[in-house]
């Protein structure tokens, strides 16, 4: 099973939401991740566009603890990323 | 609208990473309402970390002014509050750390004639009180209104808790179904207590709150928990609801708060015991 960073780029689908949080810092780009996710139904999809280069390690693995599915990480132009998280389908 | 404010998500954002915490959980302490009786020694620090963590409505219940001699324990007043309201101190200052609490003052003695309208608004009661006719009290009071209490009574060097779930688990009557009787053990003014103890207790009954707040984690319904300061160790000890107790048991005698003397007031210091 290869890390999320060496898969295939995953594919925008029509339903996912996107969320810009270029420019914040952790924590709160996990704060405003997990928001965001909060208002989405579980198993819908979130992308989350970043710049702070801490945030394409830390944001990750702290969803992943929270049971969400990392999907992709993404090269999202020069200093850019996205993360693909899938809600947990477990109640939080 | 958004479920947070730009605001609220940097004031709260240590908490709300937290992965059992996180956004429900903050969300859950924003609609909570918690009434702290007393705001003295373990008001002072339920009540500033609860308005710290973003309980949406605390209310604080204390007939008393400010004392100097209050101040080594009591954190939440200062120097220049002495001669005020000790629920009007304290309410400046939760609104100072956090504008976003609502806080209730109530500046009445805490009696059976007004427990049950105090209480009826909140969701969680909190024991901060020096006596243990108003422990007795806020005790039957919130078992008979099905409010969870958190408990807690220090002194010196010592502090003891409880979270009694009413229904659920065992109440304080179960372990100790009737108060102490006058004298045997010292009260209000002549007991002395280290600061840091109430500093201690009430800091865990805070977390107490969060976590039935929350419904993270177990609470202490159960279990009395022993703190010994000189010693600097914790014990436990596990409490079982008692049929034959007068509040809870299978044949209760307490069916409401008329054994309960009103205008008590805690008396003067007691001359000292003789060998």
């Amino acid at each position: 099973m290869g890390e999320p960073k060496d898969g295939p780029a995953q594919p925008p689908q029509a339903d996912d939401v996107t969320l810009n949080i270029c420019g914040e810092v952790c924590p709160y780009t996990l704060v405003r991740t997990l928001l965001a996710l909060e208002e989405m139904k579980p198993g819908d999809v979130l992308r989350v566009v970043l710049d702070y280069p801490p945030a394409l390690n830390n944001v990750p693995k702290s969803l992943r603890t929270y049971g969400h599915e990392i999907l992709a990480i993404d090269e999202a132009g020069p200093g850019r990323w996205t993360v693909v998280v899938r809600k947990s389908a477990r109640p939080q | 609208m958004p479920l947070l404010n730009e605001e609220e998500i940097r004031r709260y954002s240590r908490q709300i990473i937290v992965p059992e915490f996180g956004v429900a959980g903050q969300m859950k302490l924003g609609k909570g309402k918690v009434l702290v009786v007393g705001a003295g020694g373990l008001g002072s620090p339920v009540a500033l970390y609860l308005a710290a963590a973003g309980v949406g409505t605390i209310g604080l219940v204390d007939m008393d002014v400010v004392d100097l001699s209050n101040l080594q324990r009591q954190v939440i007043h200062g120097t220049g509050d002495v001669g005020r309201p000790k629920v009007e101190s304290a309410a400046e200052k939760l609104r100072r750390l956090n504008p976003h609490v609502y806080v209730e003052t109530h500046h009445v003695a805490f009696g059976p004639d007004n427990a049950m309208d105090l209480l009826a608004p909140y969701d969680v009661v909190v024991d901060a009180v020096d006596n243990f006719h108003a422990r007795y009290l806020l005790h039957d009071a919130s078992y008979l209104a099905g409010k969870p209490l958190v408990e807690a009574g220090v002194l010196r060097f010592e502090g003891l808790m409880t979270t009694v779930v009413p229904r659920k688990g065992a109440c304080y009557r179960c372990v100790f179904p009737e108060p102490p009787p006058p004298g045997t053990i010292p009260t209000c003014q002549e007991a002395g207590i280290i600061g840091p103890i109430p500093g201690v207790m009430g800091t865990l009954q805070a977390m107490e709150v969060i976590k039935l707040l929350t419904g993270i984690g177990e609470t202490l319904s159960g279990r009395l928990l022993i703190f010994d300061g000189l010693g600097a160790s914790f014990r436990e000890v596990a409490i079982a609801r008692n049929p034959k107790c007068p509040l809870c048991g299978e044949h209760p005698t307490i069916k409401d708060l008329s054994g309960h003397a009103a205008g008590w007031v805690c008396p003067p210091p007691a001359p000292p015991a003789t060998p």
